[in-house]
């Protein structure tokens, strides 16, 4: 049974429809549930999703179809806050939906000894996987897929960000024993 | 939500199901015959107008107008899709013209879950986006 971390790029192209890859995100969960496989995310990357819906919603860059519209609108009316918090709250089900569970352990927060100071185990992780030569964002993604792999087994990333894992793919394989799933417009 | 005399209201009902009907009648067959074979329990009767529209990314769909506050609303639209949803097989939206007094949070949860069962995600977009571009845009 392979456990899946699905990173943010994902979670976004699944739940939109007209995302490039969408039909491709949406085949790769499924893919993994029906040969019996387990996908999880972080709060991390679910910040991140949550991040770009309601930016891009509240600066009026994305247009909801009217039906969804007419809620959000509804909500706008009560100001800003109103309105992340509905979406937010929203993403969750549809999440749970795809089969994504969103998994958060208090031990990544835990602090530990890193060199004469301390860090959240999390960010300790990360620290040391500085040498994998990637962005911070990225970095965060692999350190959290990193401890789930100890904790859940999790053996696989699935991204949509070919240009940035498509450089680290073999290194995470080779050093870390983390397979990278690139789903790509032309699968 | 406030409940009228259920005669009126019937025949209100009636009238709009009537209209729907009618525009229903000019669509598909299958979809017709879904429309047809349905019928609102009697539970559901309450003062509201409802409407079938067409999107689209999702199709048709039905929106109800409840005449009452959010909480009303939404326990009206969750008995929708637990029960009118499964024969219709077409996406349920309630609007209402009271207050909002649910929380947005609760809101948010409640609604994602009727969405959920209606395989609608709350993010469809009128135009296309690249995730991995819009992801980069806040780094």
């Amino acid at each position: 049974m392979v456990v899946c971390y699905v990173d943010s790029s994902i979670l976004i192209s699944a739940l939109t429809p007209t995302e490039s890859r969408h039909r491709e995100s949406v085949k790769t969960l499924e893919d993994v549930r029906r040969g019996g496989g387990i996908l999880i995310t972080s709060t991390y990357a679910f910040m991140e999703v949550a991040n770009v819906v309601c930016r891009r919603i509240m600066s009026g860059q994305w247009n909801l179809i009217e039906p969804l519209n007419r809620l959000a609108t509804t909500m706008g009316k009560l100001g800003y806050k109103a309105l992340c918090e509905t979406l937010t709250s929203m993403l969750l089900p549809t999440l749970e939906q795809l089969g994504v569970k969103v998994i958060e352990k208090q031990d990544f927060y835990v602090l530990e000894k890193l060199n004469e100071t301390y860090a959240a185990k999390i960010f300790r992780e990360a620290i040391k996987l500085t040498w994998i030569n990637c962005r911070t964002k990225d970095l965060l993604h692999i350190a959290i897929a990193s401890l789930m792999m100890r904790k859940h087994d999790a053996k696989r990333i699935l991204t949509a960000d070919e240009e940035d894992f498509s450089k680290i793919k073999k290194t995470l394989k080779d050093n870390l024993n983390i397979e990278v799933e690139i789903v790509s417009h032309t699968k | 939500m406030s409940k009228v005399d259920l005669e009126d209201t019937f025949q209100m009902l009636s009238k709009s199901l009537s209209t729907c009907l009618e525009w229903a009648s000019s669509l598909p067959s299958e979809l017709t015959r879904n429309f047809l074979e349905s019928s609102l329990p009697m539970q559901f009767i309450y003062s509201m107008l409802s409407i079938v529209k067409t999107d689209p990314d999702i199709g048709v769909y039905i929106e109800f107008h409840v005449m009452g506050c959010a909480s009303e609303a939404i326990e009206f639209w969750e008995r929708l899709v637990e029960e009118v949803y499964p024969k219709l097989k077409q996406p349920i939206f309630v609007y209402w013209s009271g207050e909002l007094d649910v929380n947005p949070v609760e809101l948010g949860l409640r609604v994602g879950k009727l969405l959920a069962k209606m395989r609608v995600s709350p993010i469809i977009l009128k135009h296309p986006i690249d995730a991995v571009e819009e992801l980069k845009r806040e780094w």
